[in-house]
């Protein structure tokens, strides 16, 4: 052990003991179930290895219409980053890493209002975010046909099990007049 | 030989992180400030006790101009990782170069990280330790046992975690996952949930192999071979019906160390 430990430079010593704590904290990061943990880890160095294990996958949908100016409402339209997947997507698919956040900030949202934490859609800071992200959505066809927005409506649906089937949360927020 | 599993490795993960790279800047767009991958969607629940100062450099590096030439300085830095191959003096400022790139990808996109990222840095990681000090044996071996134990660590901590839940157990899981829309398809969707048997002995094949998967690096080849097989048929298998296309290039690009690992125990 010692004319090993002679044998090795400095630099290799280093770059070994980085690789092992690594290895080991990786190892420690299994057990690790309290989310405040990871956010001492904002580079998220530290894998987590547990693929599809626990929870049941879920579905979720953000829905969305425009009220008009004359009050009346367009039809639902599901999200944009929600999209079917085409055989080419086996090689490329950028779609499914903004399907990926749109998918947390939607659990996210829904978890916030299941539990209470805030006290309502608006005060959720991931709800907000989702919903600003959907407000640069392109209007739907009949929207564009009258030329204006005033409004736009929200609708998340998820068909998690065991809990209920469908949820609905509307939020309503003004885009200002475009035409 | 050990050069010729750097190279091997260095050109698999180089698809992994040119598809990555690609796709991310395909999603420019997206990264607008009104965007949903924009820092001010990307940043919400993560932001800290950050100085102003601190945070605005971040949201700067962060935002759209800046985060996409960090992408196109990415994408060149891996076209030249996989023409050096993982050698010389300049492959050690590639390889910095792909890492640094990297964290900042994992910093900003920490909603929509998946395995498969995870994977690209663990390897790209061990990628520059041997560029470091590419005469060393001992920092060349161990790199090679980090990917290699990190990808069986991988495979053991998903079989076991499966193993461990009731839905894995009876097949359920995997229905309901087949049958969903984030991850299925319907072919097979309708398979699973008119032969639940079928649902049940796949899960167990998963689970099983998952589990036993550190073994390649004791029973060493041939027999070790068997789950690389295995594992390749696998993660191609979930390209066609789960989407999880990413998967594929970045596990394969750990296959190279598991094999000299496997081969290495082997032959002591």
């Amino acid at each position: 052990m010692t004319a090993m430990m002679g044998t090795m430079s400095i630099v290799e010593a280093v770059i070994v003991a980085v690789l092992v704590v690594w290895l080991g904290l990786t190892v420690v990061g299994q057990f690790v179930r309290n989310p405040n943990v990871w956010r001492k880890d904002p580079f998220s160095i530290i894998p987590r290895w547990a693929f599809f294990v626990g929870g049941s996958i879920a579905d979720y949908s953000l829905l969305f219409r425009d009220r008009l100016v004359d009050g009346s409402y367009g039809p639902w339209r599901e999200a944009p980053f929600v999209r079917r997947r085409v055989w080419w997507h086996v090689f490329f698919n950028p779609a499914s890493r903004c399907r990926r956040v749109g998918r947390v900030l939607i659990v996210q949202t829904l978890s916030g209002l299941h539990t209470g934490a805030a006290a309502g859609a608006h005060e959720n800071p991931h709800c907000r975010a989702l919903m600003r992200a959907a407000l640069s959505f392109p209007p739907t066809a009949e929207a564009r046909a009258r030329e204006a927005i005033i409004v736009r409506t929200f609708g998340l649906i998820s068909n998690r099990v065991p809990e209920p089937i469908v949820r609905l949360a509307l939020q309503s927020v003004s885009t200002g007049q475009t035409a | 030989m050990i050069e010729q599993v750097y190279a091997v490795t260095a050109g698999l993960l180089g698809i992994a992180l040119l598809v990555s790279t690609a796709e991310h800047l395909y999603n420019r767009q997206e990264m607008a400030p009104e965007g949903l991958l924009s820092w001010t969607v990307l940043k919400v629940g993560w932001e800290s006790s950050q100085s102003a100062a601190l945070r605005h450099g971040v949201a700067w590096v962060m935002g759209q101009r800046p985060f996409t030439a960090m992408l196109v300085v990415q994408g060149f830095a891996t076209v030249l990782m996989v023409a050096l191959a993982a050698r010389g003096v300049v492959s050690a400022v590639v390889q910095g170069v792909i890492l640094g790139s990297q964290l900042l990808v994992h910093y900003r996109n920490r909603y929509a990280l998946e395995g498969a990222d995870q994977m690209m840095l663990i390897i790209a990681a061990a990628l520059f330790c041997y560029a470091l000090a590419p005469a060393s044996v001992l920092v060349a071996s161990a790199a090679l046992w980090f990917i290699a134990l990190q990808a069986t660590l991988s495979y053991l901590v998903a079989g076991v975690g499966k193993l461990a839940t009731p839905s894995w157990r009876s097949g359920e899981a995997l229905q309901v996952m087949i049958n969903s829309e984030a991850y299925g398809i319907a072919s097979g969707a309708t398979v699973l949930l008119h032969r639940p048997h079928v649902a049940k002995v796949l899960s167990w094949q998963v689970m099983v192999v998952e589990s036993l998967f550190p073994f390649t690096l004791l029973l060493g080849s041939p027999l070790g071979a068997v789950f690389l097989v295995w594992g390749a048929a696998f993660h191609a298998g979930n390209v066609l019906v789960m989407g999880l296309h990413r998967f594929f290039w970045a596990f394969l690009a750990s296959y190279p160390a598991v094999w000299f690992c496997m081969s290495q125990r082997w032959s002591e």
